[in-house]
């Protein structure tokens, strides 16, 4: 098989594992939904402060409903014991990665679809166009690609998945200080131009951490 | 014990804590007596309390620099497999956290009369060294959580690595951020020394402290090593030992 | 002037509780070890 089809073949199991019981899915949603109504209700947020606090709120909703997703990537695989079939296939290590990593950002997108026209209804500010689009898919693609990598490390630790917020959130800040910030940059009407500085971070970030996370997967997995 | 079959390194130790602590002393006395006072600070309160400026940007220096020591021993660990490597790094990212936990307190305690408060997210070195500090916990937390001693030095040098990566990267989107809106303390750029004026002995004053304090960083990385080193000898010991019965 | 006082106190603290948790911890390794080896030897 080559390299492709097998990172096809990864990412289609989890993807039709998943449409069986949409069981993670639909916490994601929950919890993402869960987590605007409770900032809702811890800044009241009148019609004068939204615009401050919107891009903030959307991030952390996307960071927390991306926890979620992000363990369950490889914790249904140990408690299967799937993970050593995965590895005895004769495949570079890195497909694993990728495959992961194209699941969970399939996953994390599907709940992107329904959260930001939720939030644009909600506040009654558009989170829809493409710059904002943008932002948020680079944004993404980096916490994932930290994510994944971090995800297959924390399943091996005592404490499980509740190490991979701990690990992940000190070295994902620059994805979130680049989100908010352009966001909400955005948001107040800027052009892409001018927030050509964020997306330059965010595109760095992407790069090196992909390309850091393919090198160290296979140290994480080699037991 | 190991450490007594070799008296000739154990005297070089003592000898270099000696030394070092003499250093410390005289690097104290330089910092709060032979350093100039920062005149064109406004209060006498203010320019006191600039003192701490010699011993907080060196320990902040020298928590990023065993940072360092600690990505490039996992970066070795992950090549070589030496236990030695795993040692250092975990041994580097203890005394990194006492460093930068003690820039963290000391800022606030600059800031405090300087500014009138104890903390501000403006100052985008504060925050960077914040962010550091919780990367070093993260690490040692992951440490913690996994006995196996293999896997704990695979694991953790990979989490070394990525964290020591994302360090660079945060500190330019944190610079970003509050360079590009106008700070609410004005004198508090990321480039100016904190507002006052840098003179010939001040920055000999700086040097020497950040000399001093890489010493200190030397001679606890040294005892925390022999630390490690017994754990290592309690270690094999055990499995001797399970092997034997 | 507390300022002062408070900010090289920190240090010393830092320092002398560092050195304090690695003879702690190394006091611990080597108990652990006699008991090992006296239980092994009788």
């Amino acid at each position: 098989m080559s390299y492709l089809s097998k990172v096809r073949a990864i990412v289609w199991k989890d993807v039709r594992a998943e449409l069986r019981t949409k069981d993670i899915l639909s916490s994601m949603l929950v919890f993402a939904g869960l987590t605007v109504l409770i900032f809702q209700f811890a800044f009241d947020l009148r019609a004068s402060v939204i615009q401050l606090v919107l891009p903030g709120v959307l991030w952390i909703a996307i960071t927390f409903a991306g926890v979620l997703g992000l363990n369950r990537s490889f914790v249904l695989e140990q408690d299967r014991g799937s993970m050593e079939g995965l590895l005895m296939a004769p495949m570079d290590r890195s497909a694993i990665y990728f495959g992961k990593l194209i699941g969970n950002l399939l996953f994390i997108f599907a709940v992107e679809l329904v959260l930001l026209p939720l939030m644009t209804v909600l506040y009654n500010m558009s989170l829809l166009s493409p710059s904002i689009l943008l932002v948020v898919f680079l944004g993404t693609i980096g916490y994932a690609a930290v994510g994944t990598l971090f995800a297959a490390l924390s399943i091996n630790t005592r404490a499980r998945e509740v190490m991979l917020p701990i690990l992940l959130f000190p070295v994902m800040i620059p994805v979130f200080v680049a989100g908010v910030q352009a966001t909400a940059r955005l948001l107040d009407g800027e052009s892409l131009a001018e927030i050509a500085r964020w997306v330059q971070l965010l595109l760095a970030y992407d790069g090196i951490f992909i390309a850091a996370a393919m090198i160290l997967f296979d140290y994480v997995v080699e037991e | 014990m190991t450490a007594h079959k070799r008296s000739g390194r154990e005297t070089f130790w003592m000898v270099f804590t000696g030394i070092t602590g003499v250093l410390i002393l005289i690097g104290v006395y330089m910092s709060l007596i032979w350093a100039p006072t920062a005149l064109n600070l406004p209060t006498v309160n203010e320019q006191l309390a600039q003192r701490v400026f010699y011993f907080h940007v060196s320990a902040g220096w020298v928590g990023y620099v065993a940072f360092g020591v600690t990505a490039v021993a996992s970066v070795l660990y992950l090549i070589k497999r030496s236990r030695r490597f795993d040692n250092l790094a975990v041994s580097s990212a203890e005394i990194g956290v006492v460093f930068t936990a003690a820039n963290l307190v000391s800022g606030s305690i600059w800031a405090r009369p300087t500014w009138n408060t104890w903390w501000t997210w403006d100052d985008p070195r504060l925050t960077l060294a914040a962010i550091v500090l919780m990367v070093y916990i993260a690490y040692l937390m992951l440490r913690n959580a996994i006995d196996d001693p293999e896997r704990k030095a695979r694991l953790a040098s990979i989490y070394g690595i990525v964290g020591f990566i994302s360090v660079p990267l945060s500190f330019v989107s944190v610079r970003i951020w509050r360079t590009i809106h106008p700070a609410v303390i004005g004198t508090a750029s990321a480039s100016s020394q904190g507002g006052f004026d840098m003179s010939g002995n001040m920055v000999i004053t700086l040097l020497f402290s950040i000399f001093t304090f890489s010493l200190l960083y030397f001679v606890l990385l040294h005892y925390r090593l022999c630390l490690e080193d017994q754990r290592v000898e309690l270690e094999e010991y055990k499995m001797a030992v399970m092997a034997d019965s | 002037m507390v300022y002062i006082a408070a900010g090289m106190l920190v240090f010393w603290i830092a320092t002398f509780a560092f050195i304090f948790s690695i003879s702690r911890r190394q006091r611990t390794v080597e108990e652990e070890l006699s008991v090992l080896k006296e239980s092994t030897e009788s």
